[in-house]
Formats: C-alpha cells, sequence, structure tokens
C-alpha cells in the first residue's frame, strides 16, 4: 500500500513536531541532551501510539489536521 | 508490510536551523575573527577574560573592576552570537537573552570561586562547581521560565567541542584519529551488544534495550535521541534511556579521573581511557578537568594537553561519528525484522541527516589555526600562537562548558532521578563494566605508547 506524502506522521494532527514541545513531553531529556540537535532528525512524538516517529512514517491512524470529528 | 520511499517533506524541520549548525556558527565566528586578528598582529585576548587568584573580596572586587570592559565586551560579543543562534532555533529571544545574562554572570560566580587558592588546593574543578551550583539553584528554588529558556547545555558543549578543534593540531588528527577510531570502534560495538543483549535476556522491550544500549556505548543521551526515532520507541523508553545514561555518566566524571588517579594513568591513555569509556560529551570533558586538576598536583606524567587530546580524538572523533549509522542500522532493523509495520519508512540517509554536525565545526577550526600557523617548531609556537590565538581560544572554550554545566546542574531535578527499574539498571550496568574494563585495555595496555606519545 502507498501513501502519499500528505498523509504521513509529519502532517498529522497527532504528531507533535515542536521541540520545545518533545523536550516538555520528555522529563530529563534536556540535562544533557536536546530536541533541537541534529541527531533527532525529523522525528517528532505521536500523541496517538505515545511514541517517537519520523514524520516520513504513516499509520492507519492517520489524522488530518483540520479533523474535528474525533 | 510496506515501507515508504522516503521523500523530503515540508513539515521536516530546517536541518540548518538545528543546533548543531547554530554551535559550528558560533564557534567558527569566534576562530576565524581569532585567525584575522592573529594576521592583522592583533589577539582575541580581549574576550579571554576570567577571573584570577584572589586573596579576599577587596581584591576579587579590585581585580573584576579593572577587568570590567573586557567583561562587557565578553557579555556583549556572547550575548549578541548566542540570542542570534536562540532565534534561528525557534526559541523566545527576549526571554533567552535575560536567562543568558544570569548564566553569564553565574559563570563568572564559579570560575571566581574556582580561583580561590583554598578551593585550587583541594582540586575543585570549576566544572564541578558550575554543575553544584546549578543543581543548588536548580533545586532549592523555582527558576523563572525566561532563565530555563537560556539552559541550552548541548548549545554550549557543542561550541565548546567546535573551540575544542581550535587547539587539537590537524597532524595530530591526521595521525591519531585512525587509532582512536579502531578504538571506540572496538568499544562501540561490544558494549552495544552487551548492553543489548543483557537486556533482551532479562526481558526488556528491544526498543528500550536498543537505547539503552546506545546511550551506554556511542553517546549518551544524544544517542539516545537518534535511535528512539529509528525503533519507534515509546515516551517512556525515551524517559528511563536518558535517566539511566544521565545518572551513570555524572557517576563516571569522578569515578573516571579516580581510578585513573589510584592506576597512576599517564595523561594519553588517562584521557583515551575517558573518551573510551565516559557516555557523553560534556561529562567526559569534566572528567577529564578533574584527571587534570589531579596531574597538576604532580604526582601523574603527562601534561593536561594530551589528555584532552586523546580525549577529544576518541570522544568526538572516534564514537560521536557512530550516531548516525548506528541510528541508521537500527532503523532497518527496527522496519525490516521488528515491526513488519505498515507505513514505516527508512533510508540510509538518515546516517548523514542524524551526524553530529558540530563535528564537522570542529575540525574546520582545527584546518583555520593549521592555516593560520605559520611557525617552523614548537618554542616558536609556544612563544607566538599560543598566547595570541590558542590560549584566547582556550578560555572561550572553557566558559562555554562552564555555561554547560551550569545548566545541566540547574536542569537536573533530584526529585525526577527516581529508580527506573532494576532490570534496565543491571543492562546498563553491565554496559558499564565491559566498557571500563575494555576501554581500560585498549588505552593503557594495547595502545598505551601509542597515546603516551601523543604530542603536537
Amino acid at each position: 500500500m502507498n501513501r502519499s506524502a500528505d498523509e504521513r506522521c509529519g502532517t498529522c494532527a497527532y504528531f507533535i513536531k515542536d521541540r520545545a514541545a518533545i523536550e516538555a513531553a520528555i522529563p530529563n531529556l534536556t540535562i544533557i541532551g536536546s530536541a533541537y540537535a541534529s541527531v533527532a532528525g525529523s522525528d517528532g512524538l505521536c500523541r496517538h501510539h505515545d511514541e517517537i516517529r519520523p514524520a516520513r512514517d504513516a499509520c492507519s491512524a492517520y489524522r488530518r489536521m483540520d479533523d474535528t470529528t474525533r | 508490510m510496506s515501507v515508504i520511499a522516503p521523500r523530503r517533506m515540508e513539515s521536516e524541520p530546517n536541518t540548518l536551523t538545528t543546533e548543531d549548525w547554530c554551535a559550528v556558527a558560533v564557534g567558527l565566528l569566534l576562530v576565524v575573527a581569532g585567525a584575522i586578528a592573529f594576521r592583522c598582529g592583533l589577539s582575541l585576548d580581549v574576550l579571554a577574560v576570567v577571573p584570577r587568584p584572589w586573596s579576599g573580596y577587596a581584591d576579587l572586587l579590585a581585580q573584576v573592576g579593572g577587568d570590567l570592559p573586557r567583561y562587557g565586551t565578553l557579555a556583549a560579543t556572547l550575548l549578541i552570537l548566542f540570542t542570534a543562534s536562540a532565534v534561528a532555533l525557534g526559541l523566545r529571544p527576549l526571554r533567552f537573552a535575560a536567562g543568558f545574562v544570569v548564566l553569564m554572570l553565574l559563570a563568572i560566580l564559579t570560575l571566581a570561586i574556582g580561583a580561590w587558592p583554598p578551593v585550587q588546593r583541594i582540586a575543585l574543578e570549576p566544572l564541578l562547581i558550575a554543575l553544584l551550583l546549578g543543581m543548588v539553584l536548580g533545586n532549592a528554588i523555582r527558576l523563572p521560565v525566561w532563565i530555563k529558556e537560556s539552559l541550552r547545555a548541548e548549545l554550549y558543549i557543542k561550541t565548546g567541542i567546535v573551540l575544542l578543534g581550535a587547539t587539537l593540531p590537524l597532524p595530530l588528527m591526521r595521525l591519531a584519529g585512525p587509532v582512536a577510531i579502531i578504538q571506540a570502534s572496538v568499544v562501540s560495538i561490544v558494549t552495544f551488544l552487551t548492553i543489548f543483549g543483557v537486556a533482551r535476556f532479562l526481558e526488556v522491550d528491544r526498543r528500550l534495550a536498543a537505547l539503552l544500549a546506545a546511550g551506554g556505548s556511542v553517546c549518551g543521551v544524544s544517542a539516545v535521541i537518534a535511535v528512539a526515532g529509528a525503533v519507534r520507541a515509546k515516551r517512556e523508553h525515551v524517559s528511563i534511556a536518558t535517566i539511566t545514561t544521565v545518572a551513570w555518566s555524572l557517576v563516571m566524571i569522578v569515578l573516571l579521573p579516580l581510578l585513573a588517579r589510584a592506576w597512576y594513568l599517564p595523561a594519553g591513555p588517562a584521557g583515551a581511557w575517558i573518551g573510551a569509556s565516559e557516555f557523553a560529551d560534556a561529562p567526559g570533558f569534566a572528567a577529564v578537568q578533574v584527571y587534570n586538576g589531579l596531574l597538576r598536583s604532580g604526582t601523574l606524567a603527562g601534561t593536561p594537553d594530551q589528555t584532552v587530546w586523546a580525549y577529544t580524538l576518541v570522544k568526538v572523533i572516534g564514537r560521536d561519528t557512530w550516531i548516525g549509522l548506528w541510528a541508521a542500522v537500527l532503523s532497518f532493523q527496527a522496519v525490516l525484522r521488528w515491526e513488519k509495520t505498515e507505513g514505516y519508512a527508512t533510508d540510509l540517509s538518515q546516517a548523514w541527516r542524524r551526524f553530529p554536525k558540530f563535528i564537522l565545526g570542529f575540525v574546520a577550526a582545527s584546518i583555520v589555526v593549521a592555516w593560520t600557523d605559520d611557525t617552523a617548531n614548537l618554542a616558536a609556537f609556544n612563544a607566538v600562537v599560543r598566547p595570541r590565538l590558542t590560549d584566547p581560544l582556550d578560555g572561550l572554550r572553557n566558559l562555554m562548558f562552564t555555561f554547560s554545566f551550569v545548566s545541566i546542574g540547574a536542569s537536573i531535578r533530584l526529585r525526577s532521578m527516581l529508580p527506573v527499574g532494576a532490570d534496565a539498571f543491571v543492562a546498563f550496568a553491565s554496559g558499564v563494566v565491559v566498557n571500563l574494563v575494555l576501554g581500560f585495555l585498549l588505552s593503557a595496555v594495547v595502545f598505551q605508547g601509542y597515546w603516551i606519545g601523543i604530542a603536537r
């Protein structure tokens, strides 16, 4: 199955890509780490799965940003 | 399962606005400014101002008062450079600037305490003072949000490492680099497999096992962050691996130098051992400084430069460069073997995307200084280049590390450093033991002669 680029995690309503919000969501991450580092790549926090995921992933729980039905 | 063909997305962050590139920009600006000043017969000495040993408050106040114009120049320069970085990163610039002023005052206070002779006599290094001062402030009072905005330990440590490149001779990097890479690679692979194997034996979730293994074998929390997305780790996995890595890193700051002293390890092997066995860059550098404090007491052989160079070669050149590769390998493992789930994406290009770019700045800084240095021998270097170019950059580097350690201390919440689970602890501890033993054998036995002879 193929998904279009606009249905990947990076554009999903569940996906937190704001780096400040990621740091706030993971206790102690900033002591000697940073969500602003190159090593973080395009990763974000999926609120649906409570997982760190690359923005290029996709899944069946995809939810558009403007989706207010759930 | 379908693996999505990777394609650049508009939602991906601009890779040029990462902390690494900001550190490269700030660090290289300072190095290039120093090189240009040197070529013009000038020096960045005006920026390399730190409290000197003082005998009483009146003495200290007179000293700081006399240097006030230099402190003002230093503060204005760093405030502009780091606030510009904050803007690039999307932080709130006014909050950051206000917090950074406080951070700078705390760093100067730290260095003043460190320059007090009674403190120097007990070899209490300024970085440890910075850590303790930050911890006391961060845990005793509720820090305002605007101060927290400036507590970017990684930004400062990466800038410090770029500046460190200016004091690491380029020929040394070329000559010692391969040995450092071999040593670091052996330690990384064996430690990774040990932690991962023990964790899986203890039935720890394989994603958490991968995070613990990366944190213990590559470069601490940065590796945890790099691998978290690659293996689709749960948020709690990242928390557990982070706390475990931070706790062990802090323990190693004291343990490694004390063991090195107990076994009379000379500076070069000690630096290589710390580089092979510490988990993160910042704590590793603190351990090096603690060892160098002991070195100055006169019972150990070698020079502080040798400790720093050997540490940097093994840790930065040898181990940090592994991050992207580990992330790519684990990503393929996760996508093709562990989670045969629809929609997971992976590709080899992440080895570059996750590569810690500040290492490029570190190498570039060494090249800039090599290009600037036109002296024919060591004596000429020590007489001309050292005081006018590398010593001022060395002073700025120490200041960056001090910023970093105040930030680290102030970010630690002792109440949140709760036990993380016996299995994760045991798995990581097994890696610590392997790391220590293997690192010692390679640094102090196999490559001993090599690291002892490390020199400009």
